[in-house]
């Protein structure tokens, strides 16, 4: 197989031998693929820095099996991720290496990472462009949710509360205890409607769609997630704390 | 023609190394044969004696046979700067080539969570009891300028905030007698967007 000038986004890159990479790249008509780029750690190399997580780059390859052959590369663009956006980056990237197969392509998909990446390097929260990305990714990978009607089928109203159910979708309540999870019509409304701007239902919406992705993901945790998580544990704690022998 | 079962796991072993495969891993156990004896049974000892005693230094994580390596022992150092580097041979590279006389932690590889290296794999709980302690002023970063460096660079950034040191990155860009015209776009447009005043 012979693929030149592939629009394609970085996910990720390994050091592999003395001088080479394996690159695990996400191409817009031929999917996730990976590349060995060969002599590309060498210190003249002409693809020395160009191979970084978030560069758009066509890319052009050749050969069979597992692994191709990286032939050429034409650099496009760097999404530049910094702070909170660079850990959404490589958690989008993440989600992108666990649900996607090798060569299975999705256009849809690498056109809404673009996006994201774009938005993020363009200064917008983190928090706010993640969860339009996953509602996408679930859509395009055909686990999407329906966010305008519940499982009876009847139109999602705004001031109700639902239950979600991975298998079925969401169920109106009747009561809610304090304790059940539950996600507000109005929440489901601007998810589907792509304007998620109060803290609450953006909560909300960060938990329905973790619900969402869990039967997917397996048992194993990702790991962008767990070091997010003991990041903003830091932001959350703004006064220093005393210095003890306690840790 | 088969080896002998002696030989053949001597050339099976000698392909743990990096670079080295079925070839070169049957040049090297011939060379020790043939007329290096001497040299291989010194090699034998020392790899023994290394991967019995060697160990991470229970402060910085650098190699040693101590607690605590020689660095981390010596009074003379300054302990309020701590540098945080990715691997030993970074801090080779530092005590040769710079005049810092301060501590090192090193983190044995980079934040990569695709590759399932998260804050515990890289020893960050060491470094934050190590805050903790202090007193640490600065924290120097010289880690890689690569995605994973940068979220490194992040996330011990947020940890040493939180216990009050100041934190410093250690500086992008045009190489020593390089010219600009061969320095490459990504090198070049930070070092623009990190200058500063003379």
């Amino acid at each position: 197989m012979r693929v030149d000038l592939q629009p394609a986004l970085v996910l990720h890159r390994r050091a592999w031998r003395d001088t080479s990479f394996i690159v695990e790249a996400f191409t817009r008509e031929h999917g996730r693929v990976g590349l060995a780029a060969k002599g590309a750690r060498r210190a003249k190399s002409r693809w020395r820095g160009l191979l970084e997580p978030f560069s758009r780059l066509d890319l052009s390859w050749a050969g069979t099996g597992e692994l191709y052959t990286l032939r050429d590369i034409n650099y496009v663009t760097r999404y530049t991720l910094a702070g909170n956006t660079l850990m959404g980056g490589l958690y989008a990237s993440e989600l992108i290496m666990r649900l996607t197969a090798r060569d299975d392509p999705h256009p849809p998909l690498f056109d809404t990472f673009e996006a994201l990446l774009q938005t993020m390097a363009g200064g917008a929260p983190a928090i706010v462009a993640l969860r339009f990305f996953e509602r996408d990714l679930l859509e395009e990978l055909g686990y999407g949710l329906t966010l305008t009607h519940d499982a009876l089928d009847a139109p999602i109203e705004a001031d109700a509360r639902y239950r979600y159910e991975p298998e079925s979708g969401v169920w109106p309540m009747a009561t809610v205890a304090s304790n059940e999870p539950s996600v507000a019509g109005a929440t489901l409304i601007d998810l589907a409607e792509g304007r998620l701007t109060q803290r609450a239902r953006l909560r909300e919406a960060r938990d329905l769609l973790q619900a969402a992705l869990a039967p997917h993901l397996g048992s194993k945790p990702l790991k962008s997630v767990a070091t997010l998580k003991a990041m903003q544990q830091f932001a959350d704690t703004r006064q220093p704390l005393p210095r003890t022998d306690d840790h | 023609m088969a080896f002998s079962p002696a030989l053949a796991r001597l050339i099976d072993a000698f392909r743990v190394l990096p670079g080295v495969g079925a070839k070169s891993a049957q040049r090297m156990a011939f060379h020790l044969l043939q007329g290096e004896r001497a040299g291989g049974a010194k090699l034998a000892t020392a790899l023994a004696e290394a991967v019995e005693h060697i160990q991470h230094c229970q402060r910085c994580r650098m190699f040693t046979e101590s607690d605590y390596c020689e660095i981390c022992r010596n009074e003379r150092r300054d302990a309020t700067r701590v540098c945080v580097v990715e691997s030993p041979a970074d801090v080779m590279a530092l005590e040769q080539n710079t005049d810092f006389r301060g501590h090192y932690f090193v983190l044995m590889g980079r934040l990569s969570p695709i590759d399932g290296i998260g804050p515990e794999e890289l020893g960050l709980n060491i470094l934050r009891a190590r805050l903790a302690d202090g007193p640490v002023e600065e924290l120097i970063l010289a880690v890689g300028a690569t995605v994973e460096g940068e979220a490194t660079a992040q996330y011990v950034a947020e940890l040493a905030e939180r216990y009050g040191a100041s934190v410093t990155r250690i500086a992008q860009g045009v190489p020593v007698g390089g010219e600009l015209e061969y320095v490459d776009a990504g090198t070049l447009s930070q070092a623009f967007s990190g200058r500063r005043p003379l």
